[in-house]
């Protein structure tokens, strides 16, 4: 392994230049912090009582969020197909030249699902930050 | 049709990952051991390199090839391509990497510390990955049939030795680079030649292909109207949908992709830039099938829908475009089968190699064999079964065949996945008994319908599609079965709770089991 090289996925020097010199570190910048609270995180992974309630306190909050999201895009991804079959009228609407169905199947979709992904995304790690300030103010 | 374009283009993207593989045993012994020592992938790289691998035949010409034949609830096929990530993203992705396993089994084994229900995992992840492959070399003689004139067993051939050849070499599969760059290969070969082809299509003044006259939609434009043989499509296309939804978490060259995260919280914006990577692939692919309604209205006897991409551009603009865009079609459609089969064959061959012949051998042989020769025997065999397979099967719509290998996937991984991730009191017996229902149920299914057992009727649609009861059977008894027998739970099920769910900067370990 060569260090300071990179992923290999970075931009490599081109040739006849000089290699940009690279500060190596270790995954967790933040480690000197960690040091300072070993007992609570060594709780949890030990599985003490106390551990055992703040990690079931996540696990509920994480599948509640998850679950949350799932529903939303269940109900409009089912919903679609449902609203073609009980209003005909909206199957046979057009946008522009090309008939509703075409549109919303085949082009609206995506960016919704992309933006529900984001959303997940940054709420699941508001949670997360949020029970490790919990664990660690103790 | 002028083939040598095509011809060109197909020896081109074939030579390249011949080389990639000759050379990735060098490349690996670097690039790889570095990626899984410090894992320093970036998410965008490694969401790239995740569709590369992902989008296969199906995707590339069976998608076009179903919208084409039956019409706008087709559409949902690479919708729940998509959404199945965002359902992984939302319930395993990021407990599934800090888990530390590498495939389903390791997962499997880790989470409830039973070597039999490993062995099933194995199984499945064989039998899954063989379902999956059979479309990959079907897809590849299709192709070479559709622009070359070549009898089908040709494409089949070329696309399994290339794979042998380059997992037998060392492998392209663990550069992550390779796989990322084969996803932008095919993000081009499908848009620009879409692009051209809708240029010309609005410059032709041709009808669009839903106007039946008078203001009317034709009735292959409406959706969940049945036609053809493609019955109930209302239930049809429900139950696919849930397939590919539930599906997608339980391939088995899915999930090893995600080892090269650094950890639980990248694992998850990976996820992200794959939903919107793949989204910016499948806006194109119906774009073939709509077109050849107007520029292909039948396709002759005897030439299957699947084509329907490849055959297009000699339809709107013949002459030197046509072939040329032809060709980038061809080149495309082979990136994806061989970018698939790779990641497919070394997922299935580390399984026979590991959980099968090992045992085997160390019983019977001692240490006779070295690892290299045992590794390339196991490639043989995973290679072997599918390849021949494809030659004897009927020709199913490929699309199809891929949605059988995620219904299975969806009634025995998903059910193991989202309990033994979410549910501390799934037991052995349980996480077994759910796994085994399923994949008997599902697999079954399957085979029926490639044989045309079932018809059109409902039997025929429950045979299709059987995603809709299948998965709630199997999760049904996971869990009736577990509650019976609360002491077969893992001693350290809490423990491993803990370990999937725990955030890295409380754990303050990138990797936990390391």
């Amino acid at each position: 392994m060569t260090p300071g090289r990179g992923t290999g996925a970075g931009p490599e020097p081109g040739p006849g230049e000089v290699p940009h010199r690279v500060r190596v570190t270790a995954p967790q910048r933040d480690a000197r912090r960690r040091a300072d609270r070993p007992s609570r995180s060594a709780e949890l992974a030990q599985q003490t009582a106390l551990g055992e309630i703040y990690l079931a306190a996540l696990l509920r909050a994480q599948l509640r969020l998850g679950l949350a999201v799932l529903s939303v895009a269940a109900v409009v991804l089912a919903g679609i197909p449902l609203l073609f079959l009980l209003v005909p009228q909206v199957a046979t609407t057009r946008i522009g030249p090309a008939p509703l169905p075409w549109v919303v199947v085949g082009l609206a979709v995506y960016p919704v699902v992309a933006f529900g992904a984001r959303f997940y995304v940054a709420q699941c790690e508001r949670l997360e930050r949020d029970f490790v300030e919990l664990v660690s103010q103790q | 049709m002028n083939s040598a374009y095509a011809v060109s283009a197909v020896t081109l993207v074939c030579l390249a990952t011949l080389v990639i593989g000759a050379v990735g045993l060098r490349l690996s012994r670097t690039t790889s051991d570095f990626y899984v020592a410090s894992r320093v992938v970036s998410p965008g790289w490694n969401a790239a390199a995740i569709c590369g691998e992902y989008l296969s035949a199906a995707s590339f010409l069976g998608v076009a090839g179903l919208v084409y034949t039956n019409g706008v609830d087709m559409l949902w096929y690479p919708v729940g391509y998509t959404v199945g990530y965002l359902v992984l993203l939302v319930l395993v992705a990021a407990p599934l990497r800090r888990s530390g396993a590498y495939t389903l089994p390791d997962f499997a084994e880790a989470r409830l510390e039973s070597r039999a229900v490993r062995l099933m995992a194995s199984l499945l992840v064989v039998g899954i990955g063989w379902l999956y492959l059979l479309p990959q070399f079907q897809g590849a003689g299709l192709t070479l049939a559709t622009v070359a004139g070549a009898p089908p067993w040709v494409g089949r051939t070329v696309v399994a030795a290339i794979v042998l050849a380059a997992v037998g070499a060392g492998g392209m599969r663990s550069i992550t680079f390779v796989q990322a760059v084969q996803y932008w290969i095919k993000l081009t070969a499908i848009s620009i030649p879409a692009f051209i082809l809708l240029w010309a299509w609005a410059r032709g003044g041709q009808p669009a292909p839903w106007d039946a006259g008078g203001g009317t939609l034709a009735e292959w434009s409406r959706p969940l109207v049945d036609h053809g043989p493609r019955q109930h499509a209302t239930y049809t296309t429900y139950s696919t949908l849930l397939a590919l939804c539930l599906g997608t978490m339980g391939l088995p060259h899915v999930l090893v992709r995600f080892y090269t995260n650094p950890d639980g919280r990248a694992a998850r914006r990976t996820t992200v830039t794959v939903i919107a990577l793949l989204g910016a692939f499948y806006i194109f692919t119906p774009v073939y099938g709509v077109l050849g309604r107007i520029y292909l209205p039948s396709l002759g006897a005897g030439v299957r829908a699947d084509s329907v991409t490849l055959l297009l551009p000699q339809a709107v603009v013949p002459g030197v475009l046509g072939d040329v865009l032809g060709a980038v079609l061809a080149g495309g459609a082979f990136a994806a089968f061989l970018s698939t089969a790779s990641g497919l064959t070394v997922s299935v061959t580390g399984v026979i190699d590991q959980d099968l012949i090992d045992p085997l051998l160390s019983r019977h042989i001692g240490g006779d064999t070295t690892r290299i020769q045992q590794f390339r025997i196991a490639s043989v065999v995973a290679v072997a079964v599918p390849y021949v397979a494809s030659s004897v099967t009927p020709e199913v719509p490929l699309a199809d065949i891929v949605g059988l290998a995620f219904a299975v996937a969806a009634s025995t991984f998903c059910p193991l996945l989202l309990l033994g991730v979410w549910w501390p009191r799934l037991s052995v017996p349980g996480a077994a008994a759910g796994m085994l229902t399923g994949g008997l149920l599902a697999s079954a299914a399957a085979i029926a319908t490639m044989f045309g057992v079932g018809g059109s009727g409902w039997a025929g649609a429950l045979l299709a599609q059987p995603a809709a009861w299948t998965i709630p059977i199997a999760f049904a008894v996971s869990v009736i079965v577990s509650l019976a027998t609360p002491s077969r739970v893992p001693a350290g099920a809490l423990r491993t709770m803990v370990r999937l769910h725990a955030p890295e900067a409380l754990t303050g370990a990138a990797d936990p089991v390391a």
